[in-house]
């Protein structure tokens, strides 16, 4: 969907666009999860991992494309394939580890045997299968469309899928200044945490896509016994400078900075051996963009989510977050650190405790936002509650007036406290389900 | 902490010892004397909590950390979860019990070192939720007594699972 920011609303089911409000239904039901696996996750581009997590042929991880499991392989140097992890004889998994590396799946069941790519190779009792019959058939059942964006994987099962790089839009040249900022890329530091919360999947998604007005109070802990006080104090005496990105599709991101004036020193934690290198591989506004950033969180639509800040007393970490729906109540989450290829392996330790410390399975700043996502959940979901939207008002006094001095790509909003970016992502969503409803989104 | 074959068990009396440590100092987790219980870490304390993936029998298991900390990111961590007003997760707090067992003792490097291994099971129930949660996993410790008595140099504790299944864990084991 491209931004325009006054939607129709008759067709509305779930967002009220003008009163700025959202069904609660839509973070607690069942029958809307059913429905977003049909019409978002079976339909969009879904992050499912990074190259350096299978870098030799053979290796493999399981992850699941909207609630279907699916192997994700590398079949050849410059290649991935993702296919369903589900024998085609009756159903059993190809793989029931997490990752690994093979020469070929087997069936544990009956032994059907297929090649890494997916293709049949043999039943097992092809002596007892008519002549006629056709292995090109027969193979893993393989998403359709995966694409490479600088080492992050993603698929999707639409046939119709646009190109990733059209899908990603805007938001990619984002992308690109974090996960492609040296000539060796990034690199997955270790395996993914993993964790399973009690709550709907989209609060992740719209707390990293931009929820300034949690962090307050949510993270009232870390903010306040930050290691890093001074950096903290810094910002409190010179203010800073932050603001809302979002672009079409249902992506965006928010970005804080140092303030204008505010001394540099101490408070610009990207490695300084790293830094040309950055020169090397990004455009000069992408430079300028990652220049002085202390903090950007943002969301992929719909389930992908990322975050490089300084928080803390450690080195600068870049988390990719997965928010896996479970069901209407509950998702599976991933978090996977990351640290650039050239730095050495000092560093790359320093990034990884540091990323976990605050986020992650254990995260200082995680461990509140899942009690309270958690709660939230629990309390809406019944049908009093549900007569009861959620408010998302205050992105309403924002939607007509971008920041026309915005000079990347996507549309600015100013100030960085406000919910105009979930909101954007909320109206997406629901386009997306009405798409399929019958009913005309235009 | 090593493997080494030649390391050899402690006496009984230094047994008693590190199983009444042990005992006392996890009920001090319990008990939420968050305080009190990092006064028993060294100042060079590496505290370590780890998972796995599942992997294939036949592959190595590698562990990875969720929580690794040094006692100025631990102290982060307790003072967090110990002031009502800074935390979440645990406010209301979780009602836990620690069971601690299969001590193995042994003696270490020098005179005053010892490693111990245990094993420990938290149960964690949410405050006003029905539910239950249970971590289990067996605890490596580098522990040292020297006049001030006894306190923990290393910790990791390696979980038995591979998803956390009880959301995030702000509790210490």
């Amino acid at each position: 969907m491209t931004y325009h920011p006054r939607m129709k609303s008759d067709a509305t089911r779930w967002v009220d666009v003008e009163r700025g409000l959202v069904s609660r239904e839509a973070f607690v039901s069942d029958e809307v999860y059913q429905l977003e696996i049909e019409r978002i996750f079976n339909r969009s581009w879904i992050y499912l991992g990074h190259d350096t997590e299978i870098p030799n042929i053979g290796d493999y991880v399981v992850r699941n494309l909207g609630n279907a499991p699916v192997i994700v392989v590398r079949d050849a140097p410059d290649s991935t394939k993702v296919l369903l992890n589900s024998c085609r004889h009756r159903g059993a998994k190809l793989c029931r580890a997490d990752a690994g590396n093979t020469k070929n799946f087997v069936c544990p069941f009956h032994g059907w045997a297929y090649e890494i790519d997916g293709a049949l190779r043999t039943t097992g009792f092809d002596h007892h299968l008519r002549d006629d019959t056709d292995f090109s058939t027969m193979g893993l059942v393989p998403a359709p469309h995966v694409e490479n964006f600088y080492g992050l994987i993603f698929a999707s099962w639409d046939e119709d899928a646009l190109p990733l790089r059209d899908y990603l839009g805007d938001i990619g040249w984002y992308l690109e200044s974090f996960f492609n900022r040296t000539p060796g890329g990034m690199e997955v530091l270790a395996p993914p945490h993993r964790w399973r919360t009690k709550a709907n999947w989209k609060i992740g998604s719209l707390n990293f896509i931009g929820d300034s007005q949690h962090s307050p109070t949510t993270h009232i802990g870390p903010s306040t016994l930050d290691a890093a006080r001074s950096i903290r104090d810094g910002f409190r005496k010179h203010g800073q400078d932050s603001f809302h990105v979002v672009t079409d599709e249902g992506h965006g991101c928010t970005l804080t900075y140092l303030a204008p004036g505010m001394p540099e020193k101490n408070y610009d934690t990207h490695s300084d051996a790293l830094k040309p290198l950055y020169q090397e591989s990004l455009s000069e506004d992408q430079v300028s963009m990652l220049h002085h950033l202390r903090v950007c969180v943002g969301t992929v639509f719909p389930n992908m989510s990322f975050i490089e800040s300084q928080v803390g007393a450690g080195e600068k970490a870049l988390i990719i977050r997965l928010w896996q729906p479970v069901s209407g109540t509950e998702m599976e989450v991933l978090s996977w650190v990351f640290a650039e290829k050239e730095a050495d392996q000092v560093y790359k330790d320093r990034v990884l405790r540091n990323g976990f410390h605050n986020f992650g399975a254990a995260g200082v700043f995680e461990q509140d936002d899942m009690a309270l996502w958690e709660s939230a959940t629990a309390a809406s979901n019944n049908p009093i509650a549900q007569q009861y939207p959620y408010s998302f008002q205050t992105a309403l006094p924002y939607a007509d007036t971008p920041d026309e001095n915005h000079k990347w790509p996507g549309r600015a909003h100013r100030p960085a406290d406000t919910e105009i970016a979930q909101f954007w992502f909320m109206q997406c969503w629901d386009a997306l389900m009405r798409a399929n409803d019958g009913k005309s989104d235009e | 902490m090593s493997e080494s074959v030649e390391r050899s068990p402690v006496n009984i009396d230094d047994y008693v010892m590190i199983q009444r440590f042990l005992y006392a100092e996890v009920a001090l987790l319990d008990r939420r004397a968050y305080q009190a219980w990092f006064a028993l870490m060294t100042h060079d304390i590496r505290y370590r909590v780890t998972t796995v993936s599942a992997r294939p029998a036949q592959d190595k298991t590698s562990r990875f950390a969720i929580i690794d900390e040094d006692a100025q990111t631990l102290k982060m961590r307790i003072d967090q979860i110990s002031d009502p007003n800074l935390t979440h997760a645990e406010n209301p707090p979780t009602l836990t019990q620690r069971l601690v067992s299969n001590v193995e003792a042994y003696y270490g490097e020098r005179n005053g070192v010892f490693e111990a291994a245990s094993s420990i099971l938290l149960y964690a129930s949410r405050p006003g939720s029905p539910e239950t949660g249970l971590y289990a996993g067996e605890r490596q410790d580098i522990l040292i007594r020297d006049s001030s008595g006894v306190r923990i140099a290393e910790r990791t504790v390696n979980l038995a699972q591979t998803i956390l299944r009880d959301s995030t864990l702000s509790l210490l084991l």
